[in-house]
């Protein structure tokens, strides 16, 4: 018979275990305590499947809950770092990440910023590699037994003013280490870095905030409803953007402030095709028509035809094509026709009703349309523009 | 409730051994008991979970093993007052605790990864496809990190002390 020569070592492990001093478990004490914490963090609405609850208010409208936990003080952030968030939920972001520089919503973000989430998380306009962000959504917050999408759920962790659910486990896709961070009621923050020490450090540096501080709601009604005034700005933007469009704050949208103050909210005052309805205080990567001479193409032409593909889970939207009969090239084509990859919401509601219509482009080096005004309906003065800038 | 009553008796049945693995893997005798308590209620919390889980035990585990990692990451969790008094039922005794201790720094001397390994199959007593399940490695791999922790933590003298 053969003995192993670790055997013992493993029985001294054993003893060593047993010599450790146990007191007794207090189930009830145990039990009382993730009853009180689960009736604090959902309601008896809460449930254990993995599901998305929208809230039908606003997170700010949610904030006078008998039940929500008494602020707690915490130091002031760093200076070379700001406090970020929804509703009451805030992080410490970098002070040089601003508010809104998405061209698009989702992960199309080209340099770190925070911007809106919404509605339309996860749409992609696959034109950029993602940058470090924090993506906002304050229309819904996470329950327990959500999956993150890496086989992972949510923990529940205590934080100065409150309880949170936390990503168990970062994920990781086209370079971005991602968390989710969530607070009922007000919404829940999209954390998402290059390396996941510092993604963790922006989420270990959530707090609830005091009562008499929220942070920057998207739309004005929201605001409003944050205990923020509107200082409602109207911008005429031609054809660049719907009517109503809110264009961004200031400040910025995330940003946390005294209940009471004052937003600026910039709001287009125009509609033309293209509706260009990519969110609430979306900023452009690019500005137009500053940018405009960067552009590697730009081309005037009619639009002959649009052929929308299936829809796009990953992007959160249906790609499609939009063929163009060239009458001008400004820079950098040739050919008499030039078809152009694009998404549905570049597109007026019903995609054909683009066709016929005489456009401006200004794009490359890849066939996208590019929303921020350097696609837009043609006029003589704009495309004399464009021959002395291209 | 059934579900309370479901917990409770699993509770009961692991709550020793869930402290003394937080022991040693390096957790004061307070704070395993946190981390034991932290673990159950996060069991509670997905009881459903737990118990579809092909191994509830390795389910338990891996919560354990997490939250302990995740706790050493995070800023916020450190000691937290309390009004009840950890409870002592065992005695003590000089010998156990030097053997407790002395144990507890040899592992302490061992790669995380080999040290959770040893104290899931041996302390809590984890098959090897369970502490494999728990630590979310291959089998091959819980049964390497054992040969190569056996064979690297230094308890040779506590061995010639008890020969």
């Amino acid at each position: 018979m053969t003995h192993d020569p670790h055997d013992h070592q493993v029985a001294l492990l054993r003893r060593a275990a047993d010599a450790v001093p146990v007191g007794p478990l207090h189930a009830d004490h145990l039990l009382a305590t993730a009853h009180r914490r689960r009736r604090q963090r959902w309601g008896a609405a809460a449930a254990v499947a993995a599901v998305l609850v929208v809230v039908g208010g606003t997170a700010a409208a949610s904030l006078t809950r008998d039940d929500a936990p008494p602020p707690v003080t915490r130091p002031a952030p760093a200076t070379d770092t700001r406090l970020v968030g929804v509703g009451r939920l805030a992080v410490e972001v970098p002070a040089d990440w601003p508010s809104g520089k998405v061209q698009c919503t989702g992960s199309s973000v080209s340099e770190p910023t925070v911007f809106w989430g919404g509605e339309r998380l996860g749409r992609d306009c696959l034109i950029t590699d993602p940058a470090p962000h924090v993506a906002v959504v304050a229309d819904a917050y996470l329950t327990d037994g959500y999956d993150v999408g890496n086989g992972t759920g949510l923990d529940p962790v205590d934080i100065p003013g409150g309880i949170v659910l936390v990503s168990e486990e970062p994920s990781t896709a086209r370079g971005l280490v991602t968390m989710l961070i969530s607070h009922q009621p007000s919404g829940y923050l999209v954390v998402a870095t290059y390396s996941e020490a510092e993604t963790r450090a922006i989420v270990d540096s959530a707090r609830i905030l005091p009562n008499d501080q929220v942070a920057v709601p998207w739309t004005p009604e929201a605001i409003e409803d944050a205990g923020l005034v509107v200082e409602e700005v109207p911008v005429d933007t031609g054809g660049q953007y719907s009517d109503g469009y809110v264009l961004g704050t200031q400040p910025g949208g995330g940003s946390v402030v005294p209940v009471g103050s004052t937003v600026r909210v910039r709001v287009a005052r125009s509609t033309d095709w293209p509706k260009v309805a990519v969110g609430p205080a979306v900023s452009c990567v690019y500005d137009y028509p500053d940018d405009l001479p960067d552009r590697a193409r730009a081309v005037a032409g009619t639009v002959t035809n649009v052929s929308p593909g299936e829809y796009d889970a990953d992007a959160g939207a249906t790609p499609a094509t939009v063929t163009v009969a060239v009458d001008e090239w400004f820079r950098g084509g040739r050919g008499q026709t030039v078809v152009f990859d694009t998404f549905d919401f570049m597109l007026p509601d019903d995609p054909q009703d683009a066709v016929g219509v005489r456009i401006l482009a200004a794009f490359g080096p890849a066939p996208d349309l590019m929303a921020c005004g350097f696609t837009r309906p043609w006029d003589e003065k704009t495309a004399h523009a464009w021959r002395d800038a291209l | 409730m059934e579900r309370d009553a479901d917990f409770a008796a699993y509770a009961a049945g692991r709550w020793t051994s869930l402290v003394r693995s937080a022991v040693l893997l390096g957790c004061s005798h307070a704070d395993a008991e946190d981390l034991a308590q932290a673990t159950l209620l996060r069991a509670w919390s997905s009881w459903g979970r737990v118990r579809r889980a092909d191994d509830p035990d390795a389910y338990v585990y891996r919560i354990l093993v997490n939250t302990l990692s995740t706790s050493r990451r995070r800023r916020w969790w450190g000691e937290r007052p309390t009004d009840r008094t950890p409870d002592r039922a065992v005695d003590d005794a000089s010998a156990d605790v030097e053997l407790r201790d002395s144990v507890v720094r040899a592992l302490g001397g061992l790669p995380a990864d080999q040290r959770a390994v040893l104290v899931l199959r041996f302390v809590a007593d984890l098959s090897e496809r369970a502490t494999a399940e728990a630590l979310q490695i291959p089998v091959g791999t819980v049964k390497s990190r054992v040969s190569r922790a056996l064979a690297a933590i230094d308890l040779t003298e506590l061995a010639q002390e008890e020969l």
